[in-house]
């Protein structure tokens, strides 16, 4: 009696993974340098006005928000250490105490925006629109990148939720972790960004 | 700190820690240069702080100390790319 044998292999790319993960990052980074750069050029041309619209930014705010996207960066990559060790139950965990301050990121934001947008500081508002012209550039700019970060912060969220699904049913494991790896590369660059906008709507204007 | 898996490097718990940390104390230094009189300092001490972050960041969390080869070229070639054309365009709009 012939037994026929399936052997069964999956094809993996470690290298190429990483490599196209790399590039997709550079390209967010990308996306996030324009702004930057118009703030520059339009400092510059305004900086007494860019002053008076940054004194209107709670510092503590902006500070408390930096301090927790840093302590989920630390448990992001926790997260990626536990599971090349094989802990799958501390990864779980770490990974949801990433989403959760991510999401404590966001509710501070909130709060934030709307604390403007009650003043009708916002594209559009009253306010905004008797600002002189160097505020509403910079509260364009201010609404512009904090809401395409706070953008990135969910998408974040949703793909470390979508790596902790693969890490609960074995997918992610201790020795094909890339899922999870990528997920947390991703997470530290919304935190990359974040160290960038922090000085320049809270720190130096 | 740090242990060796198959030939690779592995971060240790205490590594990030630390560099954990090493963020939260540079985070506490920016925001009080940021109070200082000084104009140039109070302006360019936080972004070089902010950079300095970042590499942590990038160096660390991000693994990209431990990374070889073409990983490593292209991010390079990148963020050159991303210096040059935001050093040009600042010079462009500075001294017109």
């Amino acid at each position: 009696m012939n037994e026929t044998v399936e052997k069964i292999t999956y094809h993996r790319d470690y290298a190429g993974a990483k490599l196209g993960m790399w590039l997709f990052l550079l390209t967010e980074l990308g996306l996030f340098f324009g702004p930057l750069l118009l703030y520059v050029m339009h400092a510059i041309r305004h900086p007494e006005a860019f002053h008076a619209a940054a004194m209107g930014l709670d510092k503590n705010i902006g500070l408390i928000n930096t301090l927790i996207l840093l302590t989920s960066s630390l448990t992001a990559a926790l997260s990626v250490a536990s599971i090349r060790r094989g802990k799958g139950e501390l990864t779980l965990i770490f990974i949801f105490v990433t989403v959760a301050l991510g999401g404590i990121f966001l509710v501070n934001k909130y709060f934030e925006w709307m604390g403007k947008i009650a003043h009708g500081i916002y594209p559009g508002g009253e306010a905004f629109a008797a600002l002189p012209p160097g505020e509403a550039v910079f509260y364009g700019l201010y609404f512009f990148a904090t809401g395409l970060h706070g953008l990135h912060v969910i998408a974040g969220m949703l793909a470390l939720a979508i790596a902790a699904a693969f890490t609960a049913t074995g997918t992610v494991n201790k020795r094909d972790f890339v899922k999870l790896e990528n997920a947390a590369l991703y997470w530290h660059l919304v935190d990359v960004i974040w160290i960038f906008l922090f000085p320049f709507f809270y720190l130096i204007s | 700190m740090d242990e060796k898996e198959g030939g690779r490097e592995r971060t240790g718990y205490a590594t990030y820690a630390l560099v954990w940390l090493g963020l939260m104390g540079l985070t506490w230094l920016s925001v009080t240069v940021s109070g200082l009189e000084s104009g140039a300092l109070r302006i360019a001490a936080p972004l070089a702080i902010a950079s300095i972050k970042a590499v942590f960041v990038l160096a660390v969390f991000m693994h990209l100390r431990s990374e070889r080869g073409l990983v490593r070229w292209v991010i390079l070639i990148g963020l050159i790319a991303f210096l040059v054309s935001g050093a040009l365009v600042f010079s462009d709009v500075a001294y017109r």
